[in-house]
This record gives structure tokens, sequence and C-alpha cells, in this order.
């Protein structure tokens, strides 16, 4: 980065909000390489301006805004300016009666809910990482929780956005009201791509009347089929739980130490129902999943209950495992299983232990590992992907090691397309280069 | 300017449609002027005449097609089965009009993974036909479910009504076969949830056939709710029935449906449909819960508190499926039933923040009095998309304009108060110069970006969705609907 946008930087934001010192500098490392400058604009177009600024330099441009996902992607190729959001917080636009909530990037997520839980709603994402998070980076790393299956991911919940672009401009798209087919659905753009087709400054959101407290089913199973039939079972039957996850033996003893309750058998599956809502409709869950659990299940309520849920969105996050290499798999809802099959056959491989949970209704998997196993592990499971349709990429590991692993996994039809729609959004390349997969960043 | 004068003119009429022929067969490319009327127009008060109809049966069908009309510089315009109401699958400005008519094959079903691949000329309704016996179903059911095509509600990101709980066509499409402007066949999305990819599934439903032609679509399966209740609300006015959309919202139960249907749609929509709706009611309201059985109890109760202390003189529950489907035939057969009040009708669908609806109805009748027009009104309530109907007679000289300056000064309003310029229907070539009243020039422009990087030569249903110089006055329909004909509106 040259002298030259430190100055326009410096301009544009401030002295006081362009830190250059090397404990922020540090602080704002990703994946181990440290920016040259981290600016903090407190507007849209301070954002746009800085792109622009940097677009003329070619420097490389990082978002930032509470840091809690910056271990998603490749290592960058090279890190100059990163951008943090965190000036520009608060709701920009709320009227209960409406179930819509705008709000600005650099808002913590905690702080949209305890706004939201206020008036007794809430926007329905349980991602990890909830606690530092901002909802601008919870929208480009697109994270979501176990309560999709009921409630939906931010690709459903998101109807619009307010962006600075790498070319400069600030632009909107969407609205503000639920239903919008006015121009194209540009906000798809934005969710997941880390920051590469621009910087959310403000996102609007549909949200819900809070459900009020929920409960857990917890089940415990011999092995994986079983944990596979039984979450089949309960996607056949009519019950309408908020969240079904299948945790494996050393998955389970973690989601079991964090609610405070006492572990099942040390060799046995988990399978947990989240049932929310009315209380009769509750109740028949219960009722119902003992049926087909054939009678032995326990439920948790209150905090034991609470902090387990917290524990299953947690479970991506890197700090959760000590081992520091985390997975995450996609494919056909019921097909998890593969991934699973694939892991037990490649386990003399991988040596340690993985830790595997499963959103079971969803067709998600997380696997976490250790780093020697990592090349096995994440070969195994891009192996199941490619047999079932789905994919599999790496979402936590060391810099080194991510350096030396396919993090992405295979191609995803359209590559052509993804590459012209990059160089549109981003002619000069500057947004987080080495980021993306297969050479889009 | 006039639409002649921008007509993308074709270089050799005759030879593109032998070329077409030869990859095709005779019987599948439409060049006589008689046959090309049926395809001069949708659902919309739109028409235009294309310069040829095709019908592909395959992929390759439209691989081949694609590369001919390039050969040959010609637009091309996607087609379903034309019911959509903004004028999308017409050619202003000429160019071959490609109808996926004949690819209606359901390809494979997957109950264990809830997914289907279907042929974008899928009837909606057909998907569900296909799987309800197995207990499951494709959630979005617009009320034209009977003959809209699944591509083309894909490319209008299609509403229905079960959409307050449900979403909309975006949020039950997993993945897109799709063959780009220079006739590549490109596979999008269907990869499992949260795909690391760039979201290009997303991007191409709702964009109106102006990306590239959808050749295979794998949609979501939902599975079937274990009860129903469904509920009609007979209130004094608009008013209390909004307050009782939104109380029933609030309560958090969960509705599935709430959809509003005003005293002039009643007086429409009873004598063909006879459910038994009181002619003076100043508005009904259709509820729908589902869930479990054990919770339908509870939530039927909870809206039945709400409408009474919303003022309903009257709740009436659906005790059989039959009494089930005339209220729903009440709903779904008032767009039909206006052919009753008039020859014509014309409707948009703009959306406002909910809280707004009563502010936004009693603006609607306002300007329409001023207009010396009528409304009826018919709409997706819980979602704040209103649909006001108006009917008219085209044949009468001044009417249709006058039609559609009341209509713009309502979609005005709705704009005003927050709100968008469709909700389902698309933009077209009818609302395309309206999109600066939402949209600032750099908006746009970052649209634009996207069909650039589809189509750069702009040959995918051009002149649709971004503003054009010509507005669609010129292809204002002159006589009644012809699709009232077909049965489809009744
Ligand atoms: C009585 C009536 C009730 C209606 N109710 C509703 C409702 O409740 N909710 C709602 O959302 N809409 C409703 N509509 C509007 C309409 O039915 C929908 O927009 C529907 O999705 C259009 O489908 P179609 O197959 O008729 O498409 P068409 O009208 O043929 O085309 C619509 C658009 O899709 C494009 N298209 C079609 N197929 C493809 C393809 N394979 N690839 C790319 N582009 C393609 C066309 O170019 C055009 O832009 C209603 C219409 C009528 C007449």
């Amino acid at each position: 980065m040259t002298g030259t946008l430190a100055r326009r930087a410096e301009e544009i934001v401030g002295a006081p909000h362009l830190l250059t010192d090397g404990a922020a500098l540090a602080a704002h490392a990703i994946d181990g390489a440290r920016p040259q400058a981290v600016a903090r604009p407190q507007t849209a177009e301070e954002t746009a301006a800085l792109l622009q600024a940097a677009g003329e330099v070619r420097a490389a441009v990082f978002p930032w805004g509470g840091g809690a996902h910056q271990h998603l992607g490749g290592p960058p190729a090279r890190v100059d300016l990163v951008i943090e959001t965190t000036r520009q917080t608060g709701i920009t636009d709320y009227t209960p009666a409406d179930y819509v909530v705008a709000v600005r990037a650099g808002t913590p997520f905690r702080d949209l809910q305890a706004a939201l839980g206020a008036h007794r709603q809430w926007l329905p994402l349980d991602p990890p990482g909830a606690g530092s998070a901002t909802v601008g980076g919870l929208v480009a790393a697109n994270r979501n929780g176990p309560r999709r299956l009921l409630w939906g991911s931010i690709r459903d919940l998101l109807i619009g956005i307010r962006v600075a672009l790498p070319t400069g401009e600030v632009i909107r798209a969407g609205g503000k009201v639920v239903k919008n087919v006015a121009g194209y659905d540009l906000a798809k753009l934005f969710i997941g791509s880390l920051g590469a087709a621009g910087i959310v400054t403000e996102a609007t959101f549909k949200v819900s009347p809070h459900p009020g407290e929920g409960q857990t089913v917890l089940v415990a199973v011999p092995d994986a089929a079983a944990a596979h039939a039984l979450a089949a079972a309960v996607l056949r039957s009519y019950l309408l739980p908020s969240a079904l996850e299948a945790a494996n033996p050393p998955a389970l003893r973690r989601l079991a130490a964090a609610a405070g309750i006492q572990a099942p058998a040390p060799e046995a599956w988990g399978v947990l129902m989240l049932v929310e809502g009315l209380e009769e409709s509750r109740a028949r869950h219960v009722n119902e999943m003992r049926t087909l659990a054939g009678g032995r299940l326990e439920v948790l309520d209150g905090t034991a209950h609470a902090a387990l849920w917290e524990a299953v969105s947690e479970f991506p996050s890197p700090t959760t495992h000590p081992g520091g290499v985390v997975c995450r798999c996609g494919g056909p809802i019921a097909r998890w299983i593969e991934f699973v099959r694939a892991l037990e056959g490649a386990a003399p491989g991988i040596g340690g232990p993985v830790e595997v949970l499963a959103h079971a209704g969803s067709g998600l998997l997380y696997a976490a590992g250790s780093e020697a196993g990592a090349p096995v592990l994440l070969d195994a499971l891009g192996r199941a992907a490619a047999e079932v349709g789905g994919y599999a990429v790496l979402e936590a590991a060391p810099a080194a090691l991510k350096a030396r692993l396919p993090v992405w996994g295979a191609p995803p039809g359209g590559l052509a397309l993804m590459r012209r729609l990059r160089q549109a959004y981003d002619p000069r390349g500057i947004m987080v280069p080495g980021r993306l997969g297969w050479g889009l960043s | 300017m006039e639409l002649a004068d921008v007509r993308r003119h074709i270089r050799d009429r005759d030879a593109l449609a032998r070329a077409l022929r030869d990859v095709l067969g005779p019987g599948r490319v439409f060049a006589h002027p008689a046959d090309l009327l049926a395809y001069e127009y949708d659902g919309s008060v739109l028409q235009a005449v294309p310069d040829l109809v095709v019908f592909p049966q395959s992929t390759e069908d439209v691989v081949a097609i694609v590369r001919v009309a390039s050969r040959f510089g010609a637009p091309l315009v996607p087609r379903g089965s034309g019911t959509g109401l903004s004028g999308g699958a017409i050619a202003p400005v000429g160019g071959i009009v490609v109808s996926m008519s004949q690819m209606r094959r359901i390809l494979s079903i997957d109950l264990e993974n809830r997914c289907a691949v279907v042929e974008p000329g899928v009837v909606n309704l057909d998907v569900t036909r296909a799987v309800e016996r197995d207990g499951y179903f494709y959630a979005p059911d617009p009320s034209s479910q009977s003959a809209c095509s699944i591509g083309g509600n894909v490319a209008n990101n299609s509403g229905g009504v079960h959409t307050l709980a449900y979403g909309v066509t975006t949020n039950h499409v997993l993945g897109l076969e799709m063959v780009l402007p220079d006739g590549t066949v490109v596979q999008l999305g269907g990869r499992g949830p949260d795909d690391p990819a760039l979201d290009l599934v997303g991007l191409v439903v709702g964009s109106e056939g102006t990306l590239g032609i959808v050749t295979k679509v794998t949609v979501r399966l939902m599975r079937r709710r274990e009860a129903v209740r469904t509920m009609l609300g007979i209130f004094p006015s608009i008013e209390d029935a909004s307050q009782a959309v939104a109380d029933i919202i609030a309560s958090g139960i969960g509705p599935t449906s709430l959809e509003m249907l005003d005293q002039l749609t009643v007086e429409a929509v009873e004598p063909a449909v006879h459910a038994g709706l009181p002619p003076d009611a100043g508005a009904v309201l259709l509820i729908e819960v589902e869930g479990v059985r054990e919770m339908l109890d509870r939530s039927a109760q909870i809206v039945e508190d709400l409408c009474r202390r919303n003022r309903a003189r009257e709740i009436r529950v659906a005790r059989t499926e039959e009494e089930r489907a005339l209220y729903w035939a009440a709903r779904k057969g008032a767009f039909g039933a206006m052919g009753r009040l008039a020859p014509n009708y014309y409707l948009h669908d703009a959306v406002v923040p909910r809280s707004r609806l009563p502010q936004i109805m009693r603006q609607v009748m306002e300007i329409a009095d001023r207009y010396g027009i009528r409304v009826a009104n018919v709409f997706h309530a819980g979602d704040g998309n209103l649909h006001p109907l108006i009917p008219y007679d085209a044949a009468t000289p001044g009417e249709t304009e006058r039609v559609m300056r009341a209509s713009e000064e309502m979609l005005a309003a709705c704009v005003a108060v927050g709100g968008t310029l469709s909700g389902e229907h698309g933009i077209g070539f009818e609302k395309n110069n309206y999109m600066p009243w939402i949209f600032s020039e750099a908006d746009l422009e970052a649209q634009r970006r996207l069909k650039t990087a589809f189509d750069p030569e702009d040959r995918m249903n051009p002149f649709k969705v971004f503003p054009t110089p010509v507005s669609c006055g010129e292809l204002l329909t002159r006589r009644p609907p012809r699709l009232a004909a077909s049965g489809l509106w009744i």
C-alpha cells in the first residue's frame, strides 16, 4: 500500500479512525497476514470513498466486522487495507408492526436481537459467533445455525441491502417490504461473498414474533445408522421441529457437557430435536418422539436447553475445537450419512478423533478434527461430496495448512459466469485477493 | 420515440425460419401471422406480435435455437404458459418467442431428499399432484397454479396464497439448468445449502427471462402438514380486517394464509362461486392455520378471539374439504369473476409495509373515486401485497388510459409509504419505467452489470425490467382478453 492511499484514507475517515499502530494491525491480521492500515469509516459514503481510493492504487482490501468469521476462505494473497464497519451501528428503521428491521452493518448481532426482543420479536438466526459478530459480517459470511430447518437462513430472511461497491458507488438492492420482485434480487450477490462483491453497509430483514421458550428432546442411539434412521423418521412424520441434529459420540459429549447434563453412554450417537411454539404442539412432539425412539429419551428445558443449543450453534466456531480444523459439507438432505461413512472409512488415515454434527433435516454436516489428520479428512469428505452431488469446504485451519489444502473443494457449475460477475463488480480485483475459491479472488 | 423506431429488425426472417426448421422440424416453428397471433399477448393488458414462435423439446433444442438466433441477431423471449401479468412474455421489439410448453416432463422425484427435477414447462400444480399421494407438496401456489409454468414462476419469483408462511419461489428452488445467450449450458446450484460458490440460482430467480433460458429446475418439496383449519372472518370494514391481520401475526401462531376480499370482490365472486359470502360484508378475511393436530384448536381459538376483538360479525370454519375448497374458490376465482363486472381488468401488485395497509386502502379508494373507476381489492393481506383490480372496457376510447393513470397514482402512493412496485407479478414491460421511483441510477447500473455479465449483447428478453426510451402505452390492448376464453380465470 502506498503512502498516497494512507493519506487519502486519513482524509476520508479522519486521523483517529485510521489505525496503523502495531497492536491494531496485529489484532486485524487475517490468517496471520497483517494489514498496513485499518480504516474505520462512519458511513456508507466514506466506505465507498475508501474503496474508490484503494481501487486507484489497486490495494488489497478486506472488510472486517466483529472479526468472528475471518477464518473463512483461502489465505489472503496480500492484505493492504482492512475496512472495519464497527462505527456504523444502530437500527435505521424498525416499526414492530411491520416485522421488518433495517440495521447498519456494524451493529453487533446481539444488540439487534436485544432491540427486537424488547418487542418480543427476533431475527430467527442462531449463527456461530453470535456473541461477537456484526450483522454485516454474518451476511457476508452467510453464517446460519440449526434453527434454519424451520426458520430459514439469511438467504430467506434478508430482504434488502445497502452496499459500497468496489467501484466506489453506494447502492441499494431489494427494499423494506417482505415481498419484492422489482428488479434483480441483487442481495444474493453479497450473501456469503466474504466481501468480494462489496462491503455491506446496511441490511434489512424480515423478523418474527419470538416463539418463547423451547424444549430439547435428546435421544441416545447406538450408531450413525440409527441416528440417520431416527432423523428420517422425524422428517417423514408430521412433526415440525425448529432444529434436528445428529451428533457423533465425541460431539455429543461436548454438547452434554455444555448443557451440564450427564453424558450418555460413551459410544452413543445423539439425535437432538428442538421444539418451539404452543405448549400443545410441544407436548405432541415429545410424545411422538418417544414413540419413534422406542421409549428412551430425555427432555431438557430452561438453562440446560438454552446452553445446549448455544453449543450446537457454536459448533462450527474454530475456538470450539482445540484441533483447529473444521470442515463444512452440504448435499441432499438425507445424505449426510455418506459423509459419516467416508470419515469412518478414512479413520486410520485421519488418526485422532473427529467430532461430527449434522443439521440432519437440512443436508449440512460439520466435522472437526486435528491438524495432522486434516488432509485425509478433507479428502474423504471431498470424495463423499462428489458421490452425493454436494460440496465440502475447509472452514477453519491454521494458515500454513490452508495454503496446502483444497480449501474450497471441487469447482461449482457456472464458474465462468462467476468470473464475469467478479470482473463486472470488482474490475480492479481489489477485494479479498486469495480469499475466494477457484481463483475467483 | 415509438416502438417501431427501436424494433430489432431481423436481417432475413425467412432464412431464420428455415434455419430453425432445419434443427427443430417444420411443426415446431410458427411463422404464419395467424399462428403468431396467439402469442401476441400474455396475462397483462399489453400485446405485441413476435416474428416467430418456436417449441423446443429438450435442452439441446434450446441450445440450437439460441445459436441460430445469435447468427441472425434475433432477440429471444422465453415463454411459459403466458399467464404473466406484466408483459414479460411478449415481444415488444420483435424476436423469437421460445415457448417452453413442450418441455413439461417431471424428470425425477426424490422424496427422501425432498426435491424434484422438472422441466420448465411443467405446470405448477402438477408438481404437487405428482407427490401429494405420498404426503408432499410444492409450496409456492400462485392463484394461477393450474396453468402457470415452473419456468415462469422461476422467472417472476412468483408468490402464492401461502407465501406468508412458506415464502416465494426463490425459497424453493435448489438448482437450475440454463442455456446462456451464447448457447452454453450451465448447471447452477443444487449442491446443498450454503453452497460456498456465488449464489447464481438466487440471482437468476426473479430475472424475468432476461439472463438466459431455464431448461431444468430442481425444486424443494415439503411435507404436507398434518391438519389444516380454514376460516372466514366477516368484517364490517377493511380497517377492522387489517387490524385483525396485524393481531393474528403478532400472536405468533404463524398462520399460513391471510387473504383479504373486499365488498366489490365478494359481489363479483359470490354469484360465480356460491360460497355463501354475505354481499354486505365490508371485508372478508380468509385465514388458514396448519400444523400438528394438537395445536389447531388452540390456534383457531386465538384467531377467533382476535377477529371478534376487531368487530368480526361472524367467523366460519370449514368443516369439510368441500367447504374449504369453496372458500378458496372464492379467493382464487376473484380475477376471473371480474368478467362479470366489465370485459377487461387491470391490476398491479404493489407491496406496502404491513402497518400501512389501512392507510393505503383508503388512498386507493380515494384515487378510484377521483378517477370515477371501481376497484375490487383482493390481496395477500398478511404480506402487505395489494391487488387493486380495476374492471373496465378497453373498447371505450380513453378508458384504458384513465385506468392506467389511476393505477399509476396508486403505485406512487404505495412507493411513497416505503413500498415497492411489485410483490410477485414482475416488472416486465409494464412497470419498467417506474423503476427510477425506487432505484437510483447507481442502483440500476449495478443491476445492469449483472445483466451484461450474462447477456452482453442484450438478446434475452430485451426492453424488460430496465427503463426504456419507449413506454408500454402503444401496446395497450383494445379488446377483451383472450385468456378468458380458455376458462383459466373462472
Ligand atoms: C388469474 C391469475 C392469477 C395469478 N395469481 C398469481 C399469484 O397468486 N401469484 C403470483 O406470483 N403470480 C400470479 N399470477 C401471475 C402469473 O401467473 C405468474 O407470474 C406466473 O409465474 C407466470 O408463469 P407463466 O408460465 O404463465 O409465465 P409467462 O407469463 O409465460 O412468462 C413470465 C416470465 O417468465 C419468463 N419465462 C418463462 N419461462 C421461462 C424459462 N424457461 N426461462 C426463462 N424465462 C422464462 C418469460 O420470459 C416472462 O418474463 C396470476 C396470473 C393470473 C392470470
